[in-house]
């Protein structure tokens, strides 16, 4: 058994990366465009051209793979195209309409010509039985199992699918959610079920039902998916362990998750900051912001000294998911965002070009600019290069689009309105880098910034500058990351228990036995996989928050001899009250503090990927590696001579000053005159950036603004 | 040195309603300050994205660090950045429309009040509605930012406590007939020197609110805000330089002028009028009111000119607009209907002036009457004029009448046995009213009023449970709650609650009991507010509850409210049949409504019901003809 395999299903393209599996040294990476109708053919094809590579037909390449890691996008566009399957719900008796009354807070609120949030489910398929239990877990009123049965059936006539359960606070007492399970086995022995207390037993029950409905329309579909592919790579001789990646920058087997597919939803996007870090480690910085430009989306997630950032809450299409995610922030500015004129203000997205008809500068009917096409004009897209020559594209209609949309209502060049369009982009990007740092008190000067996705590597160097951010690194598998990722990912699970205790009075025997309960979990879990104790390892959070507020900080905690002891507690009081100080400026020590949520991440840390080490070039300076020389914009009123680099012939010990392009089969990088760009041993890119001569100020122009309108 | 002139009251309008003059800051260093004259429009656009993130994240913040629910559940409070001479800056995001016209005002009187004592880490408190604030409820505090010993702006947060330490336990007392029975009022005080609260003040206060431990956490909330932005701000001067941030405040107040004025060219110059009756209150408005108003637009000046001098007089209870309150009823009705993404900065909102007279209960209240729910019941029912005089200049942006709360401002208290008795207050925000209907959409739920407009949060069923004695037994959408048209009224929710263990106080004044939402071109009105006190065991009505009073709902007995439906636009026998099917199979209006009112005949045996066209046709002109 000697590979090891990583597919990431995009959208797009489906990518792999290739390694040895017993010294894991990596041996390459692979694109074939996803095949959306049946998402195994595009893995196929991927796996194919991966044993290509190797000079193997595809049956021996899997028959000698040990380890196959799977990151899709099959439950996220399940849900985004709203196509899982057909969903009931049974719940507590006057909470029909809780997926329908959502949360409030429209956020729009001069605007009523719109159509109202849509529920998950329609109202009439969430249906109501007679039951009661209180926040202690007394049973106020006892479960009236005829009418579960009858729903039950009702819910059969009407050709559900799937079937979500979720009670009033079934988080402290199940009963009543257990019992109506059997039922539901009793009634309809077959039917894709699951109840919110096996799933996530999170409090506030709009949460926790959005989360089990989420799970239930996932189920069928994405189950038998698995199944499909797994049968399909055993055709072929597949005899290895299958991974999933699931939301939280973890791989776990095929069984725990084909029950589960609500943790599978950031499947994908979660394993860029690790793969981001991989490579910041080797640099020797434990912070890295990863960040990736796709096309209407740009993406940025956070590891600090080491630590992958998580969230409490992953949301799709703003349904809370109630499942703990890899924390990434999503801007609605990609290559695709078109740029407008509103009241003199250029404005960039959200709205996009998509596919179709895409930028103007693709051929495919697209007027409108868009940043792409701004990137054509200011030539760091050259059109003979984009994509190692697989796509044409024309500078002209760039040109004419940025000209008649933006420079000429503005009565500026053509290349100052697409310089301003680049400029305003990166601004909506900062945001999101902000978002991940400074806003929580972080600060980003000490990171290294990773790039993901082909287009990144073009304005990264201006968002670090703004940033002021020195040192960038490209890797070589910059637009497989998530799949180089998925290769390196640790085995994880995460486990979570609402357990209510404060500080005024704290049962330890309550929580220490809740506690208990995850961390058994958690190892349960590591040993089914077959990793041996010394190797297992545990982290536990807990969430807590002053007396009456709603919202938890979630702080990372560690046990005494597996208990919470008085000192111990002492401790984490102590912790949470710094914590809150950092994030907002006040706190209040003389306040109790509450405890809600107790969460336990069980990880194995496989062995890491190696890259291999490439021989020092003995030519200092990259002229061998030269294409040829274009025009490019910076800012200043001149265009500058822009020398174009070969990235396949620049060697380990070269530097390429700014301003220059360098392209990659995948991958372009703008190198602009105040960085410069070294290869190192193993075979990735850093850009040094130099963050003194930070951003453009201010130039005054010569045109008042108080006209453009 | 502040002005030893500002001390006893009653203040004159004018220090809170005129602009502050240059001569009056001129002893601020930097307040002057104008800025680069001309920013160039990248720099511009990046600025001003970039403070529309420190307002988000001053919104943020006060979610995540409050301890009262109407905080951080229901989301009453705005935050946003002024001018140094107290305008208000594009900036106002995800704010609430009833404090979007009443941030200026409170800030203009704290200038003129402190003169140049103004000091970097002070901050100031504001809630009172003599002194410029929209009600005592709204504790608006207001810290000056500065950058290297220069003052760049003021950050503001406007949060709505819980309690203001009144003899009763509410900050919305429809009773308080004067100040003096409202609570305690703090017409511009600092609370605040060198980034630390002032103790003796803060002892004060905790001793004379109710529930001192919550407020004092809201107040910590409100600094953690205001400290937010003040950092960010900073941040932005150094990145940009403090002359070029100038610029961009200066500018994106030239900019909100601009784009109102473009809206307000493409209008026709026009003057109307139009009435509407008030809302009854039983020993204080006993025969309905007329309420009048007449807008005149003068699109080449650029102004939109409401008079409110013919609104009815003051009366004695809490129920009378403040001048800050009544001044932002038209801008609330005037923003959504003239594009909805208008710039939320003094700009433009300087460009809907209001003739307020003096003594009138929408106007400028005469000293001492109280304004205590100033900012909810007649503020809304003034809006839903404003908007119904709207609809005879502009009919397809039309919005039909808004519904409302059977108690839009009621306080529920009680003690919580699980908790050592410990006393308790709390706000409801577990259902919300919906809007009325406009030409092309049904009227929006979860609206809870014109002075929210949706912009407010519903709290979890169990948080509020685990926090509070209470069960929940049912929120629900009120069948046929929403005015028949042939779009919509927006359906109205309702909640079903018993206290646990104790009986509970509860404190009430709501609107939308007397008349319903109105319907416009056809569309019918929607369903009245109202709420009643139930026996636990049969679920009997024992009590119907009036709009305003004070009640006990006993441990035995579920306090059901009924919020009030938007109303219909157009005639109902024009509605989609489809759209009168997905409504009747989710409940949202019964079959008799589907058939009596819209005239549509459904087979309701398929899951998916059926309209049956040919006797819907046919039923239809059966209809039509007899009317």
């Amino acid at each position: 058994m000697k590979y090891r395999i990583s597919v990431d299903v995009g959208g797009t393209f489906t990518d792999l990366t290739i390694a040895e599996s017993e010294t894991f040294t990596q041996l390459g990476s692979h694109k074939s465009p996803t095949t959306p109708e049946d998402r195994s053919v595009g893995i196929l094809n991927a796996m194919t051209l991966a044993a290509e590579g190797l000079n193997l037909t595809l049956q021996e390449l899997l028959s000698q793979t040990a380890v196959f890691c799977h990151g899709s996008t099959t439950a996220t566009n399940t849900i985004i195209e709203m196509s899982g399957a057909k969903t009931g719900l049974i719940c507590t008796r006057g909470t029909k309409y809780i997926l329908w009354r959502g949360e409030g807070r429209r956020q729009t609120m001069f605007n009523y010509k719109m159509e109202p949030n849509k529920p998950l489910i329609r109202p009439y398929l969430c249906r109501e039985v007679t039951e009661r239990i209180d926040a202690q877990g007394n049973i106020l009123v006892p479960l009236n199992e005829d009418e579960v049965r009858a729903e039950v059936r009702q819910l059969r006539e009407w050709g559900v699918e799937a079937i979500a359960v979720c009670t009033m606070w079934s988080i402290v007492n199940d009963k009543h959610e257990r019992r109506i399970a059997e039922i539901i086995e009793e009634e309809w022995p077959g039917v894709d079920y699951c109840i919110s207390s096996d799933i996530q037993p999170i409090i506030r029950e709009y949460y926790r039902t959005s989360c089990v409905v989420l799970n239930a329309m996932l189920q069928p579909k994405v189950s038998r998916y698995l199944r499909n592919l797994q049968g399909k790579l055993e055709e072929r001789g597949f005899r290895g362990e299958t991974l999933i990646v699931v939301s939280n920058g973890g791989v776990v087997p095929i069984s725990e998750v084909a029950k589960k597919p609500v943790f599978m939803l950031f499947s994908g996007p979660s394993m860029a900051p690790e793969a981001g870090y991989y490579f910041s480690e080797i640099e020797g910085i434990p912070n890295c912001i990863t960040v990736d430009m796709g096309g209407t989306s740009f993406d940025v997630s956070t590891v600090l000294e080491g630590q992958v950032t998580t969230t409490k809450d992953g949301r799709i299409l703003n349904y809370p998911t109630g499942v703990a995610s890899i924390e990434i922030a999503t801007l609605g500015a990609g290559g695709g965002s078109i740029a407008t004129i509103d009241k003199g203000l250029i404005k960039v997205g959200p709205r996009s070009a998509e596919a179709v008809p895409g930028p103007a500068c693709y051929m495919r009917g697209g007027t409108e600019p868009t940043v792409t096409d701004a990137y054509v004009v200011l030539g760091y897209i050259s059109p003979e290069h984009f994509l190692n020559g697989r796509m044409k594209i024309d500078r002209d209609l760039a040109v004419k689009a940025v000209k008649e949309h933006i420079a000429d209502p503005l009565g500026i060049s053509v290349e100052d309105a697409a310089l301003g369009i680049t400029q305003v982009v990166n601004e909506n990007m900062l945001g999101g880098i902000l978002d991940m740092t400074i806003r929580r008190g972080v600060d980003p000067r000490e990171f290294a910034l990773v790039t993901g996705g082909g287009a990144t590597a073009v304005p990264v160097a201006f968002l670090a500058r703004e940033m002021g951010i020195r040192k960038i690194v490209i890797p070589r598998e910059t637009s497989v990351l998530c799949a180089f990722g998925a290769n390196n990912a640790a085995i994880a699970m995460s486990e979570v228990v609402s357990k209510y205790s404060d500080t005024g009075n704290f049962d330890y025997e309550g929580v220490n036995a809740a506690v208990a309960g995850i961390t058994g979990k958690g190892s349960e879990f590591l040993t089914r996989m077959g990793i041996a104790p010394r190797d297992q390892k545990f982290e536990l959070f807990v969430s807590a928050r002053y007396p009456m507020q709603t919202t938890e900080l979630e702080i990372p905690i560690t046990l005494d001899d597996g208990k919470i002891t008085p000192a111990k507690l002492d401790e984490i009081t102590e912790a949470f009250h710094a914590a809150y100080l950092a994030r907002y400026k006040t706190n209040d020590p003389a306040s109790d503090v509450e405890f809600l949520m107790w969460r336990n991440m069980a990880t194995f840390q496989r062995p890491k990927i190696v890259l291999a080490e490439r021989a020092k070039s003995t030519e200092a300076t990259p002229l061998s590696a030269m294409l040829s020389t274009s025009k490019a914009y910076f800012g200043g009123g001149e265009a500058v001579d822009m020398p174009i680099y070969d990235g396949d012939r620049l060697q380990y010990g070269m530097s390429v000053p700014g301003p220059a392009l360098v392209v990659l089969p995948d991958t372009t990088i703008v190198v602009p005159p105040f960085a410069t760009l070294n290869m190192r041993k193993h075979g990735y890119f850093v850009m040094d950036v130099d963050v003194d001569t930070q951003q453009t100020n201010a130039r005054s122009r010569k045109r008042a603004l108080a006209a453009a309108g | 040195m502040a002005r030893d002139d500002i001390l006893i009251p009653p203040y004159k309008t004018e220090l809170f309603a005129e602009p502050i003059r240059p001569e009056e800051i001129a002893g601020l260093p930097g307040a002057l300050d104008t800025g680069l004259d001309q920013v160039d429009p990248v720099t511009f656009s990046v600025v001003h994205a970039r403070i529309e993130g420190i307002m988000t994240e001053m919104t943020e913040t006060i979610l995540a660090t409050a301890r009262n629910p109407i905080l951080h559940g229901a989301k009453d409070f705005t935050c946003c950045l002024l001018d140094t001479y107290g305008a208000s800056i594009l900036s106002m995001v995800d704010c609430i429309p009833v404090h979007v016209g009443t941030m200026s005002p409170p800030l203009r009187f704290i200038i003129r009040a402190f003169g140049d004592d103004i000091r970097e880490g002070d901050v100031f408190l504001n809630n009172a509605s003599y002194a410029g604030n929209s009600h005592v409820g709204d504790f608006t505090m207001f810290a000056p930012i500065f950058y290297e010993g220069k003052i760049v702006a003021w950050a503001c947060s406007k949060c709505h406590l819980l309690d203001i330490g009144a003899h009763l336990p509410t900050s919305m007392d429809p009773f308080a007939k004067d100040i003096y029975e409202e609570g305690f009022h703090f017409p511009g005080v600092r609370l605040c020197r060198d980034h630390k609260p002032i103790t003796d003040l803060v002892r004060f206060i905790a001793y004379n609110f109710r529930y001192p431990q919550q407020w004092h956490g809201d107040f910590l909330a409100q600094l953690s805000s205001l400290w937010v932005a003040e950092a960010r701000v900073i941040e932005l001067c150094k990145r940009f330089g403090y002359d070029t941030f100038k610029g961009c405040l200066t500018e994106s107040l030239r900019y909100g002028e601009r784009a109102m004025r473009e809206e307000i060219a493409k209008l026709p110059k026009i003057t109307v009028t139009e009435t509407l009756k008030t809302e009854c209150f039983k020993g204080y408005i006993d025969e309905p009111l007329e309420f009048k108003m007449t807008l005149t637009i003068d699109p080449e000046e650029g102004y939109i000119d409401f008079d409110y001098s013919e609104m009815p007089d003051q009366i004695d209870f809490s129920y009378n607009l403040s001048y800050a309150t009544c001044r932002c009823s038209a801008i609330q009705g005037t923003l959504p209907i003239l594009s909805p993404d208008l710039p939320y900065n003094s700009g433009a909102l300087d460009r809907i002036r209001v003739k307020q007279r003096v003594g009138a209960l929408a106007g400028i209240p005469r000293w001492p009457v109280g304004t205590e729910v100033a900012t909810v019941g007649l503020n809304d029912e003034v809006t839903n004029l404003v908007f119904k005089t709207w609809a005879k200049v502009l009919p397809d942006r039309a919005l039909a009448g808004m519904g409302e709360h059977p108690a839009a401002n009621h306080t529920g208290a009680g003690i919580d046995p699980r908790k050592n008795d410990q006393p308790y207050g709390h706000l409801h925000y577990l259902a919300a009213s919906a809007a009325g209907a406009t030409e092309g959409f049904d009227g929006l739920p979860h609206m809870f009023g014109h002075c929210i407009m949706g912009n407010m949060g519903y709290e979890s069923l169990e948080i509020h449970e685990q926090s509070l004695p209470r069960i929940i037994w049912e929120v629900k959408a009120e069948q046929d709650s929403g005015g028949a048209g042939k779009w919509r009224g927006g359906i109205a929710m309702s909640h079903r609650l018993q206290p646990v263990d104790h009986d509970m106080q509860l404190i009430y004044c709501g609107v939308g009991h007397t008349w319903p939402a109105f319907g416009l071109y056809g569309g019918e009105g929607g369903e009245v507010a109202d709420h009643w006190l139930l026996d636990a065991g049969t679920q009997e009505i024992e009590a119907r509850l009036e709009n305003m009073g004070e009640t006990i709902c006993r441990r035995d007995q579920h306090w059901y409210a009924r919020t009030g439906g938007g109303g219909g636009f157009g005639d109902p026998l024009e509605r989609d049949p489809a759209k009168v099917r997905d409504d009747a199979r989710d409940g949202f209006i019964s079959l008799k409504a589907a058939r009596e009112v819209y005239g549509v005949v459904l087979d309701t045996k398929p899951e998916l019901y059926a309209v049956d066209e040919a006797a819907t046709q046919a039923l239809r002109a059966e209809m039509r003809a007899a009317a």
